[in-house]
């Protein structure tokens, strides 16, 4: 696919989850985000590939299920560096979150951890996040208490 | 003729409310099966252990085989109310636009294990309506 008619696509997608804003707030620079974004899109979609050997289709997603495409189409995620981005992807297929390590202290390097854990039971990870923009993470897990106890689970659009 | 209890539980437009019935009942119930409510003949289990996507509006959600076999078979008795939930979801949802609307859920009474589930249910939704009120918070992609 041309980078034309894949602009058009990240554009009509990020209108339809209603993020079209960020289009105009990159105003003239549009074009050249637009190309970053789906750059950052095929880097994740090739290591998902390598790791787990079926390519992920966020376009698909859309009419899939739009209401999980708005989480991956949201700014927070877009910012995600690959590892994170391809624990929301599993987890918006359906893997729980089963442990998070986040160490935060002003000035440094904050280091957060995530493992997770198939349907089938297995682990996986630790997924982890380096980067400053990596935090925006934790802001989409849905929170339930069970039993006393704080249960986190799916990755969920902020308004 | 389920009987039981309806709940109107007030939930956010845009999130996927049945994702989120899905992974609380399957901690709960993981030996769980579902069924489309507009599914006619031999009753057919979700197959898989990911999350399922209902077909329509309405669906069940049973403990186990089991039970939905006997749902099929009997109906409403006592001895298995407590194992299934019925789900309507809203009419109309909006996705860009973020508001509050409901999710109906029928089941048998609101104790032990059924409830449990319900109520963590209706907290995750609870959840959802109060990010309602979440800030923006600025971000590092590049303006112009």
């Amino acid at each position: 696919m041309s980078d034309p008619a894949r602009r058009t696509l990240l554009t009509k997608a990020l209108e339809e989850t209603g993020s079209g804003w960020l289009l105009g707030y990159w105003g003239t620079n549009a074009e050249r985000m637009l190309d970053r974004v789906l750059a950052d899109l095929d880097a994740f979609a090739a290591e998902y590939e390598r790791r787990f050997r079926e390519k992920p289709e966020p376009f698909r997603l859309l009419s899939d299920d739009p209401y999980k495409a708005k989480a991956f189409f949201q700014a927070d995620t877009l910012q995600l560096s690959v590892d994170m981005r391809i624990m929301v992807w599993r987890i918006l297929l359906g893997c729980e979150i089963q442990e998070i390590a986040f160490h935060y202290r002003q000035g440094q390097e904050m280091d957060l951890s995530i493992l997770l854990r198939t349907p089938y039971g297995e682990g996986e990870g630790p997924y982890r996040g380096k980067q400053a923009a990596d935090f925006r993470v934790l802001r989409h897990f849905g929170a339930v208490e069970s039993n006393e106890r704080l249960v986190l689970q799916g990755y969920y659009a902020l308004k | 003729m389920i009987g039981g209890t309806d709940l109107i539980c007030p939930v956010r437009s845009d999130i996927p409310i049945s994702d989120v019935i899905f992974r609380v009942v399957r901690r709960h119930w993981p030996r769980y099966v579902f069924q489309n409510a507009d599914e006619s003949g031999p009753f057919t289990p979700h197959a898989g252990p990911w999350l399922p996507r209902p077909s329509g509006r309405e669906f069940f959600v049973y403990r186990d085989e089991e039970s939905a076999r006997s749902w099929e078979e009997h109906g409403a008795i006592p001895e298995i109310l407590g194992t299934m939930l019925y789900v309507i979801l809203p009419a109309e949802r909006s996705l860009l636009v973020p508001v509050a609307t409901s999710v109906t859920l029928v089941c048998g009474e609101l104790t032990g294990e059924t409830g449990e589930v319900v109520q963590e249910i209706q907290g995750t939704f609870r959840d959802s309506i109060e990010s309602l009120s979440s800030c923006f918070v600025p971000f590092p992609l590049e303006a112009a």
